[in-house]
């Protein structure tokens, strides 16, 4: 009984699950700093009207 | 520094993880009984060392915010927590994908994997606790004492093979039970997803210091 199916479920699930962390968090990063960027901007610009 | 400490930890993630695919698919000898699906032993049990590991560190992270009462170290089990139930749910599902084959039966209320759903369930409530409280500052404190508390459950999820009568494989790493070969594999998966962890603890890290710095520019400009 060498129930492969299992065996490759197991692996691919680690796989996916791990690939669309890595991928969360890297989009997560990249959108904080994105944020951090503009709001930067927009502070220098205030600062300079003020 | 940081950024190259992060590249080098991925590098040396990925060659590992690669030498592990090697290792468990085409190297170690097919175990006798079980057959193939022996195989998830060489991840299970990676994955469920990494989320001891990272209950370990929530533990000290909870224990030093409350002590000391700085962010770090409340940064440091919060990015703990979060990989760690990632873990732990990878833990029970590649366990349950191991049982269904060999004991017929997708979960059994047996108590290693009673006491493994406890910490899955302890991992949610660190995360509830500080999601769901009114002010940061009280979540924070809220979710060190849940972790500090849902840290007990990691020794007993450990022994629970050994301290009752489980349906669960007895322990083989210690007892030499696993053959030089498997017990190679075994240790080069282990230091694998150890340092895949550290790395995306570190990731985790970074991501809150600049959620930190975000909020902090936003209260300056409401100023």
């Amino acid at each position: 009984m060498e129930n492969f199916g299992f065996l490759f479920a197991a692996f691919g699930l680690i796989w996916a699950v791990l690939f669309v962390y890595v991928l969360m968090l890297v989009h997560r990063q990249q959108q904080t700093k994105a944020e951090i960027t503009a709001l930067r901007e927009e502070l220098k610009q205030a600062r300079k009207i003020a | 520094m940081k950024g190259k400490t992060d590249l080098l930890l991925a590098w040396t993630a990925g060659v590992l993880m690669i030498a592990s695919l090697y290792l468990v698919f085409l190297f170690v000898p097919t175990e006798a009984t079980m057959g193939a699906v022996q195989r998830i032993f060489y991840f299970h049990v990676p994955v469920a060392w990494v989320s001891f590991l990272a209950m370990g560190i929530v533990f000290i992270g909870s224990i030093g915010y409350l002590w000391q009462r700085d962010l770090k170290w409340d940064t440091l089990a919060h990015a703990a927590a979060e990989t760690g139930l990632v873990f732990t749910t990878l833990m029970l599902v590649t366990g349950s994908i191991w049982a269904k084959p060999i004991w017929g039966a997708w979960w059994v209320w047996e108590p290693r994997l009673t006491t493994a759903l406890v910490l899955w369930l302890i991992y949610i409530a660190y995360l509830l606790v500080r999601g769901y409280a009114s002010q940061e500052s009280r979540g924070a404190r809220f979710a060190a004492v849940v972790g500090i508390i849902g840290f007990l459950d990691v020794p007993i999820v450990a022994l629970a093979i050994t301290l009752w009568r489980t349906q669960h494989p007895s322990p083989v790493i210690f007892t030499g039970g696993l053959a030089p070969s498997m017990l190679m594999t075994l240790m080069v998966c282990l230091t694998a997803f150890t340092v895949f962890y550290v790395l995306l603890l570190r990731i985790g890290i970074t991501q809150r210091n600049s959620r930190d710095e975000l909020k902090r520019i936003k209260a300056e400009i409401e100023d």
